[in-house]
């Protein structure tokens, strides 16, 4: 085993390597002021990070001009357009994130580094994630990313809903972690000890039920950390818990970075068409669930947990599609899917983090009337659900055109017809907070603090971003073909 | 100098924009200032167009964009074209339209919705000028559909009242049905010629490569695919233009104001199915048996509306049934034709008809909004100016040398006799007899009406002696440019018999008779010129009997006229004229009722019981119900949620194991 | 030296123990105990699937003791952070009792 490490495999790590870099950076930044000034907004950790983002996305296209396609690190890791794009989307949260964080936290009195630190943090495990090709570097990537969430999930320790929360996701997360350990281990057994995702597609052990089931065991760790039915129970406690900065930082990255890896990892393992039965099986449920319950909330970090788990089902459909023989074209809808559904999110968290600074608000009656005492905030919001909802002009509109007209092409018609379904449904929950905001009288009561620059650039970009993938897509398809094309060599 | 077509409709939707968006701000003086000033504007251009055309004999183009594009199936491009017929109608559009803005200026003063009013108006003329430059039938009907669209704003302009608003809902419906039909002669044209170019759909080439093919058409059997566009194309324009049996609209939709009666179903809007004709000449040529059909359709309509014309008390209502009668004979010299003389006809049509309703609207007007003549009479004193004018309309719509209606109505009944006595045709000859008779009945109710508003004993409420002034200002100025117009204008094609050179027609390049191109020159002139003669003093002396019937009936002494409304027989007539024929009943009881009746059988079965009941309440109970389960579900204690998801794994994994040995037993 | 099954067999005795407790045991602090169980009941597996592959194709690299480092590495960064929480929630609730924590529902 050669021991030296090559360009290529410094270039692979680069993004990782910054925005660990920088994650420490931050908490040294921070040493020694944290006690007092929990109150300041502390611009200069959301410069650190932004800087840190913007040189490990900068890095991004470093990657791109190499030619190293191979595996890097004795096969743990890869450098393609796939893994390339999966790290865009989590590096773009986290920046965004990084920015609302700051005025958020300062608002609830507990602004310190560690939060910023922890965004860093995870987003470099993610980005590894989304680059890992052996069972080891997946199992590591997806714990040490767990880990950073669960701590931020629990972030304002003195809050009994934060800590309820984040132990909820802890104990469940580890138990998931206990399945899909167990799976890599069948797996490993299975193929005659290959850890590595090439070896396994290589190997002769794919016949084996032991293959089948640790596939399946896998497939239920990751469907724990996307929020697939019923893995699921966790979302809207922590959703509800969690400060909103790392609900929307979650929301986003967690499940993206996720799928990026499901979708890898199936796409070498195969898992047959009975693990397709599986999935699709999964995603019906979760669709219907999800939208389902949301219907009532009325909290609306709540009906954008239960929003996220019927979005988790929509982005199965084209892995049940690819799993069936279609391979690259259906699961090309997941990259473009996951950008839409974080500029989307993203969005939506930042005007949720506007009105819930200062108190802790989250009820769909407190949007009454925003629009008139903040036009632009109203405006992202109304933009981001409509999106959500899947309406024309925007981006989660050709997300799921692509996800559902590719079902219907390769003849998955239920599966679409629940998708379609499940859309209607949506339109309900989505359009509530978009009256209350027009339509309706701001509350006498009602007092907003002027929300800071960050969560206003954030939600401005993000909902700009949201109509500029609705109306020009096409660039964006194409790289997500390419990327995915990439995979299968 | 460049000249780009794009202005001419340009400008009064600009002036539409700043009128319908600040028109409340900026105050009613901008108001008219940028609503008439941009129509006039309009007309030089136009002016300026037409006079490129006169001198230089260049037709405009204005290339556009590519609009609907599909490459190699369907390339639709948004381009304007002048050619002569378009110029003339832009002048007259922009012309009389200007005319009858400035008039509104008047008119309107007061009103409430004034600025929006003066919106509608500029929109109109946009949409009518997109309908007359399209340079495709499909850009066409984009006008055509917006001038509709205007129409009904116009027409339900004083909304406040039921009435005016179900008016306005009637053209609509009414032309709806016709719309329909010129849609799919569009989308046959499509089909059969692959354009919608007004050079490909007038290409000899193309259209007698088509004249072959043949469609089969449920009830009508194997019909060739030129005639049938051709019907489809009349069926739309017997909406647009009021022809049976869609001619009921047009009445009704007096309910406007009087300028906007003047402008759009006077002078412009409802020809634009004859324009349509005479654009498409070549086309329409091509389908004779569809010709026959018009030209009936065109003598009936002129008839029947005659007829009903006579009965009438209010006065709009009598100037809107001769509209209809003389679109009639616009249709009729299209079937014969003569579409060099209908276009003609439509020209001094809009300006003598034009004159009349502005005239009816200066007496509305003064009356304080009374329309009804019986409530009238003896105006001439109190309005001198406006009785003038109004009689010069009256003697130029009845075919008095030389007025302008003398020369094109002249024109057309020539044709009429050309084909039906020179060439033999039967139906032409018989079609022609029932023009012939209208021009007589023309002249009649039309001196009628002028008697009943002008002459005789005044019949003028109590309440409103002494408040009857001529209105003055742009009222008067409108009233005297078009009664100029309406002395002048027959010399714009004056025939060659009467030493004239047909200028219009030459100009234009239309025929002027089905003899012209067909069996042509079979005839010498001297037989055409003796004939041309004949035909003329015969319908001057029709038209002058009715002028002197109607005096006599009219004048001093009421005895024939008592006598004749007395009898039995004439009873009849009045109240079957009085009751336009019973033919809105007619349409009540035979379509209108049965489909109310269907769709509020349909609206309770289907919308209430099925959709709103069933399938909405009903499912969305449902989701409600559901969706509330699954919230109760999530109890929120650990060991549930960690139970879930060990049940989960074991089904899953349980799931799978059958499965794999499903695929192991097969 | 055990066989392989036997080896397997433990690791799926200690993996059910491991479950068991999760979900029936409500000590906050025994449901961290157990999850480490279950961890470390994959670890055995993953190491005796190692030792018999060691002679087959993708023999030479131990991915299997490797793995199995790796993850005695994060169960100590996770029991880490559970311990942490658990203080979090004696502060706060004054229970260590998992049935105590379900304010968050619906």
């Amino acid at each position: 085993m050669e021991l030296t490490i090559s360009g290529a495999e410094i270039l692979a790590i680069l993004p990782a390597a910054i925005l660990v870099v920088t994650g420490l950076v931050q908490l040294f930044a921070d040493l020694g002021r944290s006690a007092e000034d929990k109150h300041s907004e502390k611009t200069h950790l959301a410069m650190i990070g932004v800087t840190g983002f913007l040189l490990a996305f900068a890095a991004l296209f470093v990657q791109g001009s190499g030619a190293s396609a191979g595996e890097l690190y004795a096969g743990a890791m890869t450098d393609d357009l796939f893994g390339r794009m999966g790290a865009g989307v989590v590096i773009m949260t986290g920046l965004f994130s990084t920015l609302m964080a700051g005025s958020y936290l300062a608002s609830r009195g507990s602004n310190s580094a560690e939060f910023t630190a922890l965004i860093s943090f995870g987003a470099g495990s993610m980005a590894l994630l989304c680059q890992a090709t052996n069972l080891i570097s997946i199992f590591v990537a997806i714990e040490t990313l767990s880990l950073a969430v669960y701590v931020m999930a629990g972030y304002f320790k003195d809050e009994r809903a934060a800590s309820e929360g984040a132990f909820k996701y802890f104990v469940l997360g580890a138990f998931s972690s206990g399945f899909l350990l167990l799976g890599m281990a069948f797996i490993y057994g299975a193929t005659g000890g290959s850890v590595a995702l090439t070896d396994i597609a290589a190997s002769n052990g794919q016949q084996d039920t032991l293959f089948s089931v640790g596939t399946l065991l896998v497939l239920i760790g990751f469907a724990f950390k996307v929020g697939a039915v019923p893995f699921h129970s966790w979302v809207p406690d922590v959703y509800q818990g969690a400060p909103v900065v790392a609900v929307g930082w979650m929301a986003v990255a967690v499940k993206a970075s996720s799928l990026f890896c499901l979708c890898r990892f199936l796409l070498f393992t195969g898992g047959g068409n009975d693990l397709a039965q599986l999935l699709a099986a999964i995603s019906v449920v979760t669709i219907l669930l999800g939208n389902l319950a949301a219907l009532n909330q009325q909290s609306l970090k709540r009906m954008m947990a239960y929003s996220g788990i019927a979005h988790t089902g929509y982005l199965l459909i084209p892995l049940v599609v690819a799993l069936s023989g279609d391979g690259s074209s259906s699961a090309a809808s997941i990259p473009f899917y996951m950008f839409a559904y974080a500029a989307t999110t993203l969005a939506a968290f930042g005007v949720l983090a506007a009105i819930s600074v200062g108190s802790d608000r989250d009820q769909v009656h407190d949007l009454d009337g925003l629009a008139k005492n903040r036009p632009l905030l109203a405006l992202g919001f109304t933009v981001a659900l409509l999106s959500l909802a899947g309406i024309p002009l925007t981006a989660g509109f050709i997300g799921k055109l692509l996800i559902l007209s590719n079902a219907i092409q390769q003849g998955f018609l239920l599966l679409a017809l629940v998708g379609i379904i499940g859309s209607l449904i949506s339109v309900y929950y989505y359009l509530r907070p978009v009256v209350s905001m027009w339509f309706r009288e701001p509350k006498s009561s009602f007092e907003l603090v002027p929300a800071s620059w960050g969560i206003t650039f954030t939600v401005a970009l993000c909902g700009f971003a949201t109509i500029c993938f609705g109306l020009f897509p096409d660039w964006l398809i194409d790289l997500s073909k390419r990327s995915v094309e990439a995979i299968l060599g | 100098m460049d000249i780009n077509l794009l202005w001419i409709p340009l400008l009064p939707f600009l002036g539409f924009l700043i009128t319908g968006m600040l028109g409340k701000k900026i105050g009613n003086k901008s108001v008219n200032a940028i609503a008439c000033g941009l129509p006039i504007l309009s007309f030089v251009i136009s002016y300026a167009a037409w006079s490129r055309l006169v001198y230089e004999g260049t037709e405009l183009h204005w290339s556009g964009f590519p609009w609907i594009w599909i490459e190699g199936l369907v390339e639709i491009p948004f381009a304007l074209h002048l050619d002569g017929i378009a110029a003339v109608m832009c002048m007259v559009i922009t012309g009389v339209g200007s005319l009858i803005h400035l008039y509104s200026i008047g008119y309107m003063k007061g009103d409430p919705g004034y600025h929006r009013y003066f919106a509608y108006l500029n929109l109109f003329t946009t949409f009518m000028l997109i309908l007359v430059l399209g340079d495709n039938l499909l850009l066409m009907f984009i006008g055509w559909e917006g001038v509709g669209l205007c129409s009904y704003l116009l027409i339900g302009f004083w909304y406040e009242e039921d009435a005016n608003c179900a008016a306005g809902k009637k053209a609509f419906i009414m032309n709806r049905v016709g719309d329909f039909a010129f849609l799919l002669g569009i989308f046959l044209c499509l089909a059969h010629f692959g354009s919608l170019d007004m050079s490909t759909l007038t290409d000899a080439t193309a259209i007698s490569a088509l004249s072959a093919e043949t469609l089969s058409v449920p009830l009508l059997g194997s019909v060739s695919v030129i005639s049938m566009i051709v019907l489809l194309l009349f069926i739309g324009a017997t909406g647009k233009s009021a022809q049976i049996p869609l001619y009921v609209w047009l009445p009704d939709a007096m309910a406007g104001p009087t300028p906007v009666s003047a402008l759009i179903h006077a002078a412009t809007m409802v020809t634009s199915g004859v324009y349509l004709c005479c654009r498409l000449m070549p086309l329409f040529e091509a389908a004779p048996a569809i010709l026959a059909i018009i030209a009936g359709i065109g003598a009936c309509t002129a008839l029947l509306a005659a007829l009903i014309a006579f009965g009438q008390n209010d006065i709009k209502k009598v100037l809107a049934y001769s509209t209809v009668s003389q679109l009639g004979y616009m249709f009729f010299a299209i079937g014969v034709g003569a579409f060099s003389a209908a276009f003609f006809h439509v020209v001094t049509h809009a300006f003598f008809k034009a004159l009349l309703f502005l005239g009816s609207g200066s007496v509305i007007h003064a009356m304080h909004h009374e329309q009804d003549m019986r409530k009238m009479g003896g105006l001439r004193k109190q309005l001198p100016f406006t009785h003038l004018t109004f009689l010069i309309g009256t003697l130029a719509i009845a075919g008095v040398p030389p007025l302008a209606g003398f020369f094109s109505k002249d024109e057309i009944l020539f044709a009429g006799y050309q084909q039906g006595f020179l060439m033999g045709v039967d139906s032409a000859a018989l079609f022609w007899g029932i023009s012939f008779l209208t021009a007589g009945m023309t002249a009649f109710y039309m001196i009628r009406c002028v008697a009943l508003t002008f002459w005789g004993e005044s019949r003028v409420d109590s309440s409103l002696e002494g408040k009857v002034h001529e209105p003055g200002g742009w009222i008067g100025f409108a009233l005297f440019m078009l009664a100029v117009a309406s002395i002048l204008g027959g010399f714009l094609n004056v025939p060659e018999f009467l030493g004239g050179h047909a200028t219009l027609g030459h100009f234009t390049g239309l025929h002027s008779s089905a003899a012209a191109h067909g069996a042509a020159a079979s005839f010498s002139p001297e037989v055409l010129h003796a004939a041309e003669w004949k035909s003329m003093f015969l319908s001057l002396a029709v038209a002058g009997s009715g002028l002197l019937l109607a005096f006599y009936c009219y004048g001093k002494g009421h005895s024939l006229r008592k006598r004749f409304t007395e009898s039995g027989v004439g009873r009849w007539l009045c109240r079957l004229s009085q009751r336009k024929f019973y033919v809105d009943e007619f349409y009540a009881t035979v379509f209108v009722r049965p489909f109310e009746t269907m769709s509020h059988l349909l609206f309770i079965l289907i919308d209430r019981i099925l959709i709103d009941g069933i399938l909405v309440s009903g499912s969305a109970l449902l989701t409600r119900g559901l969706g509330n389960w699954f919230r109760k579900m999530q109890t929120g204690f650990i060991p549930g949620y960690l139970l879930t998801f060990g049940c989960g794994v074991l089904l899953l994994v349980y799931m799978m194991l059958s499965l794999i040995q499903q695929g192991g037993a097969q | 030296m055990f066989s392989l099954p036997a080896l397997l067999y433990l690791s799926a005795f200690l993996f059910s123990v491991g479950t068991y407790g999760v979900l029936a045991r409500r000590n906050i602090l025994v449901v961290l105990m157990s999850l480490e169980l279950m961890l470390n009941a994959v670890n055995i597996a993953l190491v005796s699937f190692g030792r018999v592959h060691a002679l087959t194709a993708f023999a030479g690299e131990h991915s299997g003791q490797i793995f199995t480092l790796m993850v005695l590495a994060v169960a100590a960064a996770e029991a880490a952070i559970g311990l942490s929480l658990l203080l979090v929630i004696w502060r706060r609730w004054n229970t260590i009792d998992l049935r105590q924590l379900c304010r968050l529902n619906g």
